[in-house]
């Protein structure tokens, strides 16, 4: 009986030694950038970007399926390329599809709106969390831009944060 | 939960093994044989034949240098990779550890079984190399993996830890003792190389990111060699 006893207390300290980990650590996901929109004229007030259609642009130049769908927003977070130092989007502000009168007959349709392209460059560095967490990718340097054209919506930005840890706060102020 | 588990069940044992020695309480002798007893941790080489990304080997040795209490002490090397969801990692090194035995027992005749509990100072010093890790990101928009797989070594890793032990040790054939044992211990001093940390400790077992706490077991095989009787 005390032999049983002492066998299976052992067993139970060696099932005791493993334990689990798992990943609660506030902030240990890569954070997406984000960015909020203002008023050109007043450089204060929030200015929601109307019917707002943000796609990715690929290495080729060609588009990703777009980031969520249109509407119309204050601010936007997307995520940013952890395996290169930068990333493209085209925000289409406006966006809508134009189906030249024939509702039924989608061959024919086009898209319409203003498209800004934005460009970001950075310099990745990993930072580790915990074991049950990883690493996690931290944007440094941030560099942010947009690509001129006949007709930008984009009339300003600002680079409020150019470390990119956290999705507390936004990085990016775009007027327009 | 599994802590609570861990020290009911050290409870229990400690409970058993008393009961055992209170019944031999009745006859016992005042000649006692001081000397070396050596031997390995055979749980350590069972683990390094069955288990894959396991190597181990261990020695361990206490010297009876009065009547209830022998310096002891283990030295080892321990290779072990870990495989984690986010990363996969290898730790080697080397550890000794040194203190004192106390042994509860009270032996018949010549005997020198022992049932102990011990302190010891341990020391570690090891390297951790990084195989692969994945990068945390749980937005998959870009249909990056984020899976790394250039190998990263970081610099020599030290832990100063202290444990304490309880076991048991029988002679089961002439001066041939087999033991086990159960360590609970808790890192002192533990530097963690830049960007990365000491998950798995030589001597020591795996950490864990809420304590400084850890277990282990021992099986051993040990032989005594007598200098002298009194």
């Amino acid at each position: 009986m005390k032999k049983t006893i002492t066998i299976i207390s052992f067993l139970l300290l060696v099932i005791s030694c493993e334990k689990d980990d798992i990943c609660t650590t506030p902030n240990a996901d890569t954070a997406n950038l984000v960015i909020n929109f203002y008023d050109q004229l007043d450089q204060t007030t929030a200015k929601a970007v109307t019917n707002l259609l943000v796609v990715g642009v690929n290495d080729s130049g060609g588009d990703e399926l777009s980031y969520g769908t249109v509407s119309t927003r204050e601010s936007i977070t997307i995520p940013l390329r952890i395996l290169e130092n930068n990333t493209s989007y085209r925000l289409i502000k406006d966006y809508a599809i134009n189906d030249s009168g024939t509702p039924n007959d989608t061959t024919d349709d086009f898209e319409t709106g203003n498209e800004d392209v934005i460009v970001i460059n950075y310099v990745n560095e990993e930072l580790f969390i915990s074991k049950a967490c990883g690493f996690k990718n931290i944007f440094n340097d941030v560099n942010f831009g947009f690509t001129a054209d006949a007709d930008n919506w984009i009339l300003n930005t600002t680079v409020i944060n150019n470390k990119i840890e956290t999705e507390d706060n936004a990085h990016i102020h775009i007027f327009h | 939960m599994r802590t609570y588990i861990f020290f009911i069940s050290l409870l229990l044992s400690l409970v058993t093994f008393a009961q055992e020695e209170a019944i031999k309480d009745s006859t016992k002798t005042k000649s006692h044989k001081f000397g070396l007893r050596v031997g390995t941790d055979i749980s350590k080489l069972v683990k390094t034949a069955i288990i894959k990304d396991y190597t181990a080997f261990e020695i361990n040795a206490d010297y009876k240098f009065a009547k209830k209490y022998s310096i002891a002490g283990e030295f080892g090397n321990e290779k072990r990779t870990i495989d984690e969801t986010q990363l996969n990692f290898t730790t080697e090194g080397n550890y000794f550890k040194v203190g004192v035995d106390y042994n509860a027992y009270e032996n018949w005749l010549d005997m020198e079984n022992a049932i102990f509990v011990g302190l010891r100072y341990g020391l570690s010093s090891y390297k951790n190399t990084l195989n692969s890790h994945t990068i945390f990101n749980s937005d998959p928009y870009w249909s990056e993996s984020g899976l790394k797989t250039t190998p990263i070594t970081y610099g020599n890793s030290t832990t100063h830890f202290v444990e304490l032990v309880i076991g048991l040790k029988a002679e089961i054939f002439n001066n041939l003792y087999l033991g086990i044992n159960a360590q609970l211990k808790n890192y002192v001093g533990n530097k963690n190389p830049d960007n990365f940390e000491n998950l798995y400790i030589p001597g020591f077992g795996k950490t864990t990111d809420d304590s400084k706490w850890g277990v282990g077991f021992g099986y051993t095989v040990s032989y005594f060699i007598p200098f002298y009787k009194k």
